[in-house]
Parts: C-alpha cells; sequence; structure tokens
C-alpha cells in the first residue's frame, strides 16, 4: 500500500503552512499548521466540513489569498522548489500551467462574457504563447478530451448556454491545458446532481490515468473520498486531524472527529436507525477553544484536552503513515 | 450536417437580452433614432450646408469638395487626413464662377457655408434662407446644421475622456482596495464637490478659451460619477470566482481587471456616460454664450444663441431655434439613458414587463 511519507520525493509537499486573516475583529487562523504530501500520480483528499480551512489550504499553495489573508509559516514544496517564497511574477508562471485549479461552483467560474473557447484559449495564449488559430485547435481537442459532445461547436457559445456539468467539464479543460502536473480541485462536484457527479469524477480519473497527474481534491463528502482518492487528510478548526491512506481510514478511523463523522453518515442496509450528529459546532477560526479545538464537541475527552494541543503521531503500529492528532488515544497494537 | 439545424437556439448574451428589453422603451428607441440623426448631421455637416457644390464638372473635371469636406469630421482618422488636399480650389467660389454652357453642380441642401455673408441681413425665414439670416447676413440653417457636429464632438470626446478615467480609476479602487481605494475615493470626493460649470470658467480664463480645453475639462471632472460606479461593481467582481478562476489561470491583477472584469461591469457606467453627453453639450452651449467656449466666427449652438440675442428684436425666430436643437438633443441623451438604465437593470426589467402585461394590479 502506497503511504504518505514513504517512497520517493513528493510531487507537492505542503509544510507547516498557516495562513492566517487579519480582520478588525482579530487573526483568524484559518490554516494552521498543515503539512501533507501530494505524490505524483496520486489523488489526495483534504476533507472536512464547511470553513475548516480546506479552501484556504488550496488557494494558500498557489498564493492566490489575498489581504487581509497571509502566509506566516511554513512552505509549499513543489518539484524542489518552495513555491510560497516565489514573487508573483514567478508564481504566476506556475499558476495554471504547472498546478491547475477548478473550483466548486462552474456557473460563477466561468466569465459570463466571453465563449468557451475563448476562455479555454486564454491559458493556453498565457502560457504556451500559442497564436490564435492554434488555440482555437487545441481548444476543439481539449473539448473532446473532456467529452462534450460537438465541441466545434460548444467552443464558440457562453457559459450561461451549458448546463452545469457541461460547464465544470469546460473549467476542467481549462485547467487541463497546459497538461498541469498537479490539479487542485475545490469540491468539483458539490453543486452538480449526483449523477453529474459521478461523470466528473469518473473524467478526472480517466484524466489522471492518462496524463499521470497528481490531484489535490477539496471534498466534504466521503462518498466522493472513498471513489477516487488514495490519500486521506482530514482536517478539523484549521488544523489537520488525522492523515492516512484511503483503505486505511475507512476502516479503521481512529480521531474522533474523523469517527463522529463516518456515525453520521447513512449506511445501506441499516434502516430505522437514528443517523448521529456530532453534537455542538464548529468554533469560530476568531474564537478557537484551547488545547484541541474539538474537546467541547469530543466524547472522549479528558480534562488534559483543554490545556494540550495535540499533534500528528503515530498510534498504529501495523500501519506506521497513519497519523492522528488526538492525545487521548493509547498507543496499541490490534 | 447543416449547419445551425443541430444546434440550440443562438446566443441570448447581455447585449441581446438588454436590446430586446431597450426595444420596449419608445423613449428610449425615439432618443436613439434622434440621436442617430444628430450625428448624422454632425458628420455630414459641410455636406448638408456648404457653398461648395456636393458634386460639381467645372473645366471639364469632376470635384466632391463639400464631400471631401465632410472627411475631418470622420472619428478618429478624420483629424489626421490634411484638410485642404483634393479640391483644388481651397477658396473658389464655384456659383460666382458657374456657367451653365459649361459647368454643371449638384448642391448642398443649404447653399451655404456657416462663415459666408451675404448681401441680405436680418433676413426672416424665406425659401432661400430656411432659417433667415443674422446680423452678419450669414444662414442661420447653415450655422445650425454645423454647430451640430460642434455639440456632438464635445459631448463625445469629454465623455470619452471622462469614461477612460472613471473606468481605470474606478477599478483600480475597487479592485486593490487598501489605500489604493482609500486615496481614489477621497480624490474622487474633493472631485464630486467641484462645480463643473465654474471649474471650466476658471480654467478657461487661464488657458485660451478653445474648445479643445473645454472637453478636457469636461473629462477631467466628469470621470467621478463614472469611477463610482465602477469602484462598486468591482468591490463586487472582485470576490466573484472567475476572478480568482482567471488568477489561479495565471492572469495578472491588470489582465483579470481589464480583460475578465471590465467587460462585467460596463453597464452601470454606460448609462452614467450618456447622461454626462448631454451635460457636456448643455455646459458648452452655455459657456460659448457666455463667450468662452467656440470663438465666433465659428458656429455652435451657444453662440447662435448669442447671435440670437443680440438681435432678438429683429429676428426672433434664431433663439427657438438654437433651443430646440439644444432641448431635443440633450433630451434625446436623457431619453436613451433611461431606457438603457432600465433595459440593463434586471430588477427594473421585470418591472417593465410586469408593467406591460395587461390587468396587473397594484394592490399587492
Amino acid at each position: 500500500m502506497s503511504t504518505v511519507t514513504t517512497g520517493e520525493r513528493p510531487l507537492l509537499s505542503v509544510r507547516k503552512l498557516s495562513t492566517h486573516f487579519f480582520t478588525d475583529d482579530g487573526v483568524a487562523r484559518a490554516v494552521d499548521d498543515v503539512s501533507f504530501d501530494v505524490p505524483a500520480g496520486k489523488t489526495v483528499a483534504l476533507v472536512g466540513e464547511s470553513g475548516c480551512g480546506k479552501s484556504v489550504t488550496a488557494c494558500s499553495i498557489l498564493g492566490l489569498v489575498s489581504p487581509p489573508g497571509k502566509i506566516v509559516g511554513g512552505e509549499v514544496i513543489f518539484d524542489g522548489v518552495d513555491i510560497s517564497r516565489l514573487d508573483e511574477r514567478d508564481l504566476r508562471a506556475i499558476r495554471g500551467n504547472k498546478i491547475s485549479m477548478i473550483f466548486q461552483e462552474p456557473s460563477t467560474s466561468l466569465n459570463p462574457v466571453f465563449t468557451v473557447g475563448n476562455q479555454i484559449g486564454e491559458s493556453l495564449r498565457l502560457h504556451c504563447g500559442a497564436g490564435r488559430t492554434e488555440a482555437r485547435t487545441k481548444t476543439i481537442e481539449l473539448l473532446r478530451k473532456v467529452r462534450i459532445p460537438a465541441p466545434e461547436t460548444r467552443v464558440d457559445e457562453y457559459p450561461h448556454q451549458l448546463s452545469g456539468g457541461m460547464k465544470q467539464r469546460v473549467m476542467i479543460a481549462m485547467a487541463l491545458a497546459t497538461d498541469p502536473h498537479v490539479l487542485i480541485a475545490d469540491e468539483p462536484t458539490t453543486a452538480l446532481d449526483v449523477t453529474i457527479q459521478a461523470q466528473i469524477l469518473e473524467l478526472l480519473r480517466e484524466l489522471q490515468a492518462t496524463s499521470g497527474m497528481s490531484i489535490l481534491l477539496i471534498t466534504h463528502d466521503l462518498g466522493v473520498v472513498a471513489d477516487i482518492a488514495d490519500e486521506v487528510v482530514v482536517m478539523y478548526a484549521s488544523r489537520v486531524v488525522e492523515r492516512a491512506s484511503v483503505g486505511e481510514l475507512f476502516k479503521r478511523p481512529l480521531h474522533p472527529y474523523t469517527q463522529g463523522m463516518f456515525r453520521s453518515l447513512p449506511r445501506m442496509g441499516r434502516t430505522g436507525e437514528r443517523l448521529l450528529a456530532i453534537p455542538g459546532s464548529v468554533p469560530s477560526p476568531l474564537a478557537f477553544p484551547t488545547g484541541c479545538k474539538f474537546h467541547p464537541r469530543c466524547s472522549a475527552a479528558v480534562d488534559a484536552c483543554k490545556t494540550a494541543e495535540p499533534r500528528l503521531r503515530e498510534v498504529c503500529q501495523i500501519s506506521p503513515s497513519h497519523l492522528v492528532a488526538c492525545d487521548v488515544l493509547e498507543e496499541r497494537t490490534p | 450536417m447543416t449547419e445551425g439545424a443541430t444546434r440550440t437556439p443562438r446566443s441570448r448574451g447581455l447585449g441581446r437580452e438588454t436590446w430586446r428589453s431597450f426595444r420596449r422603451a419608445r423613449g428610449g428607441i425615439i432618443g436613439l433614432v434622434f440621436l442617430g440623426a444628430f450625428l448624422l448631421v454632425g458628420l455630414l455637416a459641410p455636406a448638408l450646408a456648404n457653398k461648395q457644390p456636393i458634386a460639381c464638372r467645372y473645366d471639364g473635371e469632376w470635384h466632391f469638395p463639400a464631400i471631401i469636406d465632410c472627411v475631418p469630421n470622420i472619428p478618429l482618422v478624420g483629424p489626421l487626413v490634411e484638410k485642404d488636399r483634393p479640391f483644388r480650389f481651397k477658396s473658389f467660389d464655384f456659383r460666382r464662377r458657374f456657367d451653365p454652357e459649361r459647368d454643371w453642380a449638384l448642391h448642398t441642401p443649404v447653399p451655404y457655408g456657416p462663415l459666408e455673408s451675404t448681401d441680405s441681413i436680418h433676413e426672416p425665414p424665406s425659401r432661400r434662407h430656411w432659417l433667415g439670416t443674422d446680423s452678419s447676413g450669414r444662414d442661420v440653417l447653415a450655422r445650425l446644421i454645423h454647430g451640430t457636429s460642434v455639440s456632438m464632438k464635445v459631448g463625445i470626446i469629454s465623455m470619452g475622456i471622462a469614461a477612460v478615467l472613471g473606468l481605470c480609476f474606478g477599478a483600480f479602487a475597487g479592485y486593490f482596495g487598501g489605500w489604493v481605494d482609500i486615496v481614489l475615493s477621497r480624490l474622487i470626493e474633493v472631485v464630486i464637490c467641484f462645480p463643473v460649470f465654474f471649474l471650466v470658467l476658471a480654467v478657461l480664463a487661464w488657458f485660451p478659451p478653445r474648445i479643445e480645453n473645454v472637453m478636457i475639462v469636461i473629462g477631467l471632472t466628469r470621470w467621478v460619477s463614472i469611477a463610482r460606479l465602477t469602484r462598486g461593481e468591482f468591490l463586487r467582481l472582485r470576490e466573484v470566482e472567475y476572478s480568482l478562476a482567471a488568477r489561479a489561470l495565471g492572469a495578472g491583477s491588470m489582465r483579470v481587471i481589464f480583460r475578465h472584469l471590465l467587460p462585467n461591469s460596463l453597464a452601470p457606467a454606460l448609462v452614467q456616460v450618456t447622461f454626462g453627453v448631454a451635460t457636456a453639450i448643455l455646459v458648452e452651449s452655455g459657456l460659448s454664450w457666455l463667450g468662452f467656449g467656440v470663438q465666433p466666427p465659428f458656429p455652435s449652438w451657444g453662440n447662435l444663441l448669442r447671435d440670437g440675442y443680440e438681435i432678438r428684436r429683429t429676428s426672433a425666430h434664431i433663439i427657438p431655434a438654437a433651443c430646440a436643437a439644444i432641448f431635443v438633443s440633450v433630451l434625446c441623451f436623457n431619453l436613451l439613458g433611461d431606457a438603457l438604465r432600465d433595459a440593463i437593470d434586471p430588477r427594473t426589467r421585470s418591472e417593465t414587463a410586469r408593467r406591460a402585461r395587461p390587468g396587473d394590479s397594484r394592490a399587492a
């Protein structure tokens, strides 16, 4: 089983990344000491509920956090270079070229005043210096690649003439125009209905198989995670609480938060059973609890949880790559 | 595969949608038609009122002096073309040399130039001079026609300057925020306090009272309302996902601003520009009336008003004629702006649609 830490150097490595928002009401620690790796050709899922810092992490990787947000610490190592230290000009050469990003809401991520072809062609013109006709040919090819029917006519249509799934395909085509090494997909299927979701995920998987790119998938949908991911990073209140391969995590969720998440999912075949919700709600990043941020909602919490912030550590000896940030769990050999 | 047969109906972009809604507004259409006429008159003024003929055969050769006189009126390229090239005899009075045996001519509808003095002064409207003549014996209609091009030029060029400034400043303030926004917003607040008319007067006291200076000063003061609206649009658009998506594609700030966001924020500015043109025409007329605008003997609507005022006892018809031109053009620009605003704004758009539906009660 492939693991996060072993093996050759990961393609993209996020090390102790912290992004804070300096608002009038105080400092919001949106991303706090987050570390994970994205190995080449693999899919890593970043899971967590709304507001836990998933999207800010993604934006921080590309340096897209705008004031009052600021990356205050850590590094983002891509292909051996710490890209969080690069200036805007060098970052622009990476954005949309080596690392691309697609967004949650395909209907608002496409500019309404330009045709599909125009927008896809832009990244070709920006990064490859392609001419008008060349860009158009390549665009049609890309549209075909993302399985858009009749690409020769679709290329001249405006975003509002396309359906949601179609728009997301266009977004993917835009992101893939320059053959990126990493695709960051920020909740790519959240705004789509279930059948389209499956199609888009299938498309992503296919494209990954042919191009060998890595995918950093941001989602709150565990079904999507099980479907497509190789590794999972669970975030809660700006921090990573658990990190494991997908098989390991689904077999043995260790952190109380992850366990709670799984308990709140409906299961096939079990009817008449109440779904368990995690009590309480996500704390505001302006006023995080001290110690373990999950302790007010945790059934296993002890007094020590209120003071000491747990670090990610190995708990389970048979899978050393399974990291959990919980001090209550005993080291055990199941 | 036959073209178009397989596809969904053609695109209905914002432009088309706006036009559909605009077409229903009767005032806007009237405004548009009249403005088209005004612009045409302004553009073709030398071919409508000229002492030289549109086409003539003189001394065995063909000439088109009045048409050639229109060339400098063509926007952008016109002023670059040298004015007195093609007609060989620039200050040539065709009418005096006209020999019915030898020559042939097609005259302009008003066969008098705007600066040309005739022997008959203070003449009332007649078949020869439809709007009579002024105290120097110049044909009033010819001057009115040539004044149209001045007014249209002032309105459009000054608002063009204002639009460029307003869009850029508004876009920067809204997009970058922070100290850029603070500085530009304060600048907007300062400039918005200036009474345009008196500022123009003050400036023209220092600089030569030329029409170019009037345009520049109007442009330098009228950009603020455009900038404010554009800033507001950009504050909204900055948060829109396609602006983030464009940056994620590797586009720089300027590219995001001018390529991705500006086309989405043009609508309110466009409406403001339309209203601004009307104001600029009024300001120019006022200035010319006071003697700070277009310098006599060159015609403009404001000059015409003043000339008419001086001889109001003998020729009372000049003032109403000039006033009508000013009134109608300003009204048309305002009608157009009004209809455009209603057509662009989706809220008023649905409202006009509801109002158009018969039997709809307002009881709710």
